[in-house]
């Protein structure tokens, strides 16, 4: 069996064990940006913004470490001015970024679930706390979509553009163009409308060239190897090629012989809304 | 010098019998010059040096406001200028009290160059001192380490390594979120909140990867990595605790002595390995741990402190330790491992210390001082 379906598998084991075991713990649920949202680089946690303000923890657990200041001793400065980590009984830790400096229950050192942790600061602009799920035992980050209650959604994904790109040369698609032959990149702009109202990271992207789908990610895993951050544990896809510097995602490169040529992009969400676009390109 | 015996100089007294036969008086005899040889003996052999009286002597104190950035007077260069920050401001002076300038804002800030974080939507400036126009540079999160800028990834689980020229030189990025980090002249290391440490050489390359375990709960909550790079120091665990030494040993890093300890942090601790190369500190419940890199000196220092800064003064073989407790601070005066030579206490308002030598540079938001350590 290929690594990277063990990973897939591993993934979807975990989530099995802990399904429903944890609880929201800020806003039921309401986040702002969701996992893979580019946030300076992809969003690995789930980040919130407003609400009550109280951040609790999702499961009973144990105060694993928790500093509270602007930067660790060496003076690796804390976004967020602050972490929490909790360690449950399951192999998924939960870790707490940037909650309110001066906020935090650092007195506790055995939590139940629901125990107050700290608050989190009001948002508008800038960055509120990130709350991550991190399983111990594989190292990695797992979308915490997957071990919270689900949540209803009835709103689709939108697909805001489509571009090929060769040589840094990009052209646009709207629902159809026309290109020279040759080897592309196709940029994807895609968002899913998070609870809040803000544009957040779908689950699923299908891309399908001709019929035969030639691409997929789900986000549902990213971890780090060697210094380089990768993504999706079906994929193992480095961040750095699949994100742009713009915040698009990036699939190919893909050769293009004349003719004519249909792509199909499909996202969906976690809850399963799905968009499917078709695109006819023509090529020269 | 004068010189004492380490011991008590209590006098000891020798109290003979009464009559006694000739064989229990030769034995006797014996007996009492075999105390006396000893006593002798230890008076030459286990001696060690007094030091002469330390003191520290005020050189200047000045009162700091808020000053423009100009170009450094005709004559004068960076090389002699020595950085300054707190929280809120920052700026560079001269050993004798004069002021380059000082800013009412943040930086991170090293004595040859520092950063301007982007506020407002402006992007971050690397700047020199002297020179006001600056490149803009897009660390978000910089700081300074070993004299090399780095910055922060925004979620905390990855840094980056900048030129001069304010250009990323390469970044690395970890499993997850760092608990602890240091950096020497040819290593950088990050301990993870899931208690591993993993190096990164100078050019961004991975160094090495290493588990401490041993505890029932791994976290990193502290670490030092030596100025050469060869020695990295680090507290690991929960339930229970560990000092854990590692060595360069050829083109990986090796343990070389560890002990378990009866703390129970779950917060950052400070962890230093000193310029010496032989001697880590270490933050404790009862002080500061002094323990050696080969796990033969294990001392306790009675100094309680939530954080602590040395610096050593090779030239008269003295360490100055900054210790901080709450709003307190104080300097102590100590030689390794663990002799401690005298303490002064620091204004609350000390935000800002800074040894060079034996001259200590004290601020706080408004005012700066220097005086110096003398033996007389």
């Amino acid at each position: 069996m290929r690594r990277s379906t063990v990973a897939a598998l591993a993934v979807s084991t975990l989530a099995l064990f802990v399904a429903s075991g944890f609880d929201w713990p800020i806003d039921g649920g309401k986040y702002r940006f969701g996992f893979g949202t580019p946030r300076g680089v992809f969003l690995r946690g789930l980040e919130f913004g407003s609400g009550d303000g109280l951040v609790r923890a999702a499961d009973d657990g144990e105060l694993a470490f928790v500093s509270d200041g602007p930067r660790l001793p060496g003076g690796y400065p804390l976004s967020g001015n602050s972490i929490l980590v909790l360690a449950h009984a399951s192999d998924v830790s939960t870790i707490y970024v940037g909650m309110e400096s001066g906020s935090i229950s650092s007195y506790l050192k055995n939590v139940r679930r629901g125990d107050v942790l700290g608050r989190s600061p009001e948002v508008k602009a800038g960055r509120g706390t990130t709350v991550y799920a991190f399983d111990a035992k594989e190292r990695r980050y797992i979308n915490p979509m997957i071990i919270m209650p689900a949540q209803a959604d009835g709103k689709a994904p939108v697909i805001k553009s489509v571009a090929l790109s060769a040589d840094g040369l990009e052209t646009g698609i709207d629902v159809s163009a026309s290109v020279r032959q040759g080897t592309y990149d196709l940029l994807v702009d895609a968002y899913d409308t998070s609870p809040t109202g803000a544009q957040s990271a779908p689950y699923d992207i299908r891309v399908i060239i001709d019929g035969s789908e030639r691409a997929r990610v789900v986000y549902d895993a990213a971890w780090a190897s060697g210094g380089v951050s990768s993504l999706f544990s079906a994929r193992n896809l480095s961040e750095q090629s699949y994100l742009a510097m713009d915040g698009r995602i990036r699939f190919g490169p893909y050769t293009f012989a004349s003719g004519r040529v249909i792509i199909t992009i499909i996202v969906s969400d976690y809850a399963g809304n799905r968009r499917e676009q078709n695109y006819s390109i023509t090529v020269r | 010098m004068i010189l004492y015996p380490i011991w008590s100089q209590t006098p000891i007294g020798i109290v003979v019998g009464g009559s006694m036969s000739d064989g229990k008086g030769r034995r006797v005899a014996i007996a009492v010059f075999a105390i006396v040889v000893m006593i002798l003996a230890y008076f030459f052999v286990c001696t060690e040096p007094l030091s002469a009286e330390l003191s520290a002597v005020p050189r200047w104190r000045i009162d700091i406001a808020a000053t423009a950035e100009t170009a450094l007077p005709a004559g004068e260069s960076v090389e002699g200028l020595l950085s300054y920050s707190t929280d809120t401001r920052h700026g560079y002076f001269w050993p004798d009290g004069r002021v380059a300038f000082m800013a009412d804002e943040p930086a991170a800030i090293s004595d040859k160059s520092y950063v301007i974080p982007s506020r407002n939507g402006s992007g971050s400036m690397l700047k020199v001192p002297g020179k006001p126009a600056g490149l803009p540079i897009e660390a978000h999160l910089p700081f300074f380490a070993a004299d090399k800028l780095y910055s922060a990834e925004l979620d905390g689980s990855g840094f980056a390594a900048w030129d001069q020229s304010g250009r990323k030189s390469w970044s690395y990025a970890f499993p997850c979120q760092l608990s602890a980090f240091s950096a020497g002249d040819t290593l950088a290391v990050g301990g993870t909140v899931d208690g591993w440490l993993e190096g990164v050489t100078v050019d961004g390359r991975k160094a090495f990867s290493f588990a401490p375990g041993g505890s029932r709960l791994s976290v990193i909550l502290g670490l030092g990595v030596s100025r050469s790079g060869d020695w990295i120091a680090a507290i690991s665990g929960i339930d229970r605790q560990r000092l854990v030494v590692l060595g360069r040993g050829g083109a990986d890093f090796r343990v070389t002595s560890h002990r378990y300890l009866d703390s129970d942090y779950r917060e950052p601790v400070r962890v230093i390995v000193m310029s010496d190369d032989r001697h880590v500190l270490y933050r404790r419940t009862d002080g500061i741990g002094v323990w050696s890199v080969d796990g033969k000196v294990d001392e306790v220092l009675p100094v309680k402190a939530d954080d602590f800064d040395v610096h050593a003064d090779g030239e008269r073989g003295l360490a100055y330790l900054v210790a901080r407790r709450g709003r307190k601070s104080e300097i102590v005066v100590f030689r390794l491992p663990a002799t401690l030579l005298g303490r002064i206490s620091l204004p609350d308002s000390s935000d800002y210390v800074r040894f060079v030598g034996s001259s200590a540079y004290v601020g706080g938001r408004t005012w700066l001082a220097r005086f110096d350590f003398v033996e007389g």
